[in-house]
């Protein structure tokens, strides 16, 4: 083999799989047309590319159904039992301590009234009922057929549906039939920054809860505000144009 | 920083710790699919491959803390856990000695060989040491750039990469000798 085949072997390699730079195609396709060996070991990559391309697709056909079976579920609810148990008794020490507590202050001397602190709510899952979302008009990339399933749990607000979902930069639409899931969640803000959203917070620290539209392969495609929540005060969520 | 679809795959993971069937769902409809492909492509075998995933999803059910998203995507986590669980096979396998007597077990293929250049292919990629097997799975197969599958892997870009180019030299070579019935099947350039 030549020094400058040698050369050209890493590159043959990932033109060959698509990899390339378009100026090192035009480079490789230079040295081509003149070296015959080199011709022939590109046309094995190429015709090996084929025969990968007919192994992709026998193994899509081959993956079973995508519902997981009884078994499994099973499994789940089992290894679910005991978390819930001991979790239901770290509920009643809380609750416990709670009306030891308010028993205690409500016979005691105090100045002023007292706040009552609701408790922190990691995820809800938004109502399961059919109502196509109010998507934004400029600039969505989300089409406006697109109706998300939602299940279990509490009705959202009215004045909270008025918020309208927006699409999350680079991110693929939702194709007119495909069912979608809306799941309510708390997001730390700067994880909705680095994702594209243009939004200014005081607090470096501060949390969102929002509504996120996932499609069927997982993927979130678009975000609506709740609300943000930074260490002073809670304050309705908008993203700034 | 945590990108948004990472922090719902944990969301999710959580919620099915808790027994959340739906969120389980969730993430077994949007995983399992690559899972069983990468088992298929390194058995070339679809009952094994089923096993295997059906294995990864079990462990994931008690396992769903070990899930750390700063530390990358929840699929290639997963394929991390599929590469354990093939290699546990194998060696499980390795321990049997079968019979002389004995008929050999089948290794039940994804359908009856002929002499087609995928089936050529399949043998040749099910011949490949490990190492090779899986670099040609991820990045040709199920279309992984060399980063994604290093962190699969737990090895560096460049092992990925040289890995590939050398099993796809030698996979070129084999089905170029399949087609001419020369078993050396050289290829190179002219002196």
């Amino acid at each position: 083999m030549k020094q400058d085949c040698r050369n050209y072997r890493d590159l043959l390699m990932e033109v060959a799989r698509g990899r390339e730079k378009p100026a090192e195609r035009r480079d490789l396709e230079a040295h081509l047309q003149g070296c015959e060996g080199c011709r022939e070991e590109f046309a094995s990559y190429a015709r090996l590319n084929q025969a990968e391309a007919i192994l992709r697709s026998e193994a899509e056909g081959l993956v079973p159904r995508l519902e997981p079976g009884g078994g499994l579920l099973a499994e789940l609810e089992r290894a679910a039992a005991p978390r819930r148990k001991r979790r239901w008794l770290a509920v009643g020490a809380i609750a416990a301590t709670v009306l030891l507590g308010w028993g205690a202050w409500r016979d005691s001397p105090r100045i002023g009234k007292p706040v009552l602190r609701e408790a922190g709510v990691d995820a809800v899952k938004v109502k399961a009922e059919p109502q196509k979302a109010a998507f934004a008009e400029k600039g969505s990339a989300l089409h406006a057929s697109a109706r998300p399933r939602r299940r279990n749990a509490r009705a959202i607000a009215p004045a909270q549906q008025q918020e309208p979902f927006v699409a999350i930069p680079f991110t693929a639409p939702l194709t007119p039939d495909e069912p979608a899931d809306v799941i309510r969640m708390d997001l730390p803000v700067s994880a909705l920054i680095a994702s594209g959203f243009p939004m200014q917070v005081a607090d470096a620290g501060a949390s969102a809860l929002a509504d996120l539209v996932v499609g069927q392969d997982g993927r979130a495609r678009a975000v609506r505000l709740i609300s943000i929540s930074d260490s002073s005060s809670k304050s309705r969520g908008v993203f700034h144009e | 920083m945590l990108d948004i679809d990472r922090l719902r795959n944990r969301e999710l993971l959580k919620r099915f710790r808790d027994g959340d069937g739906e969120a389980f769902t969730t993430v077994y409809r949007a995983h399992y699919p690559a899972v069983f492909r990468f088992a298929l492509h390194m058995t070339a075998d679809r009952a094994k491959a089923f096993e295997v995933a059906q294995d990864v999803f079990v462990w994931l059910i008690h396992h769903a803390g070990d899930y750390d998203p700063e530390r990358g995507e929840l699929a290639a986590f997963l394929t991390g856990v599929t590469r354990k669980f093939l290699q546990r096979r194998r060696y499980e396998e390795m321990r049997w000695v079968p019979f002389e007597e004995a008929p050999q077990p089948k290794a039940g293929p994804v359908r009856e060989p002929d002499t087609s250049e995928a089936d050529r292919l399949r043998a040749a990629i099910a011949a490949l040491p490990e190492r090779y097997r899986e670099a040609v799975a991820l990045c040709d197969l199920e279309g992984l750039s060399y980063e994604e599958a290093a962190v699969a892997l737990e090895c560096a870009v460049g092992t990925v990469r040289s890995r590939l180019h050398r099993a796809r030299s030698l996979l070129a070579r084999k089905l170029q000798a399949g087609e001419s019935g020369d078993r050396k099947g050289v290829i190179g350039c002219s002196a």
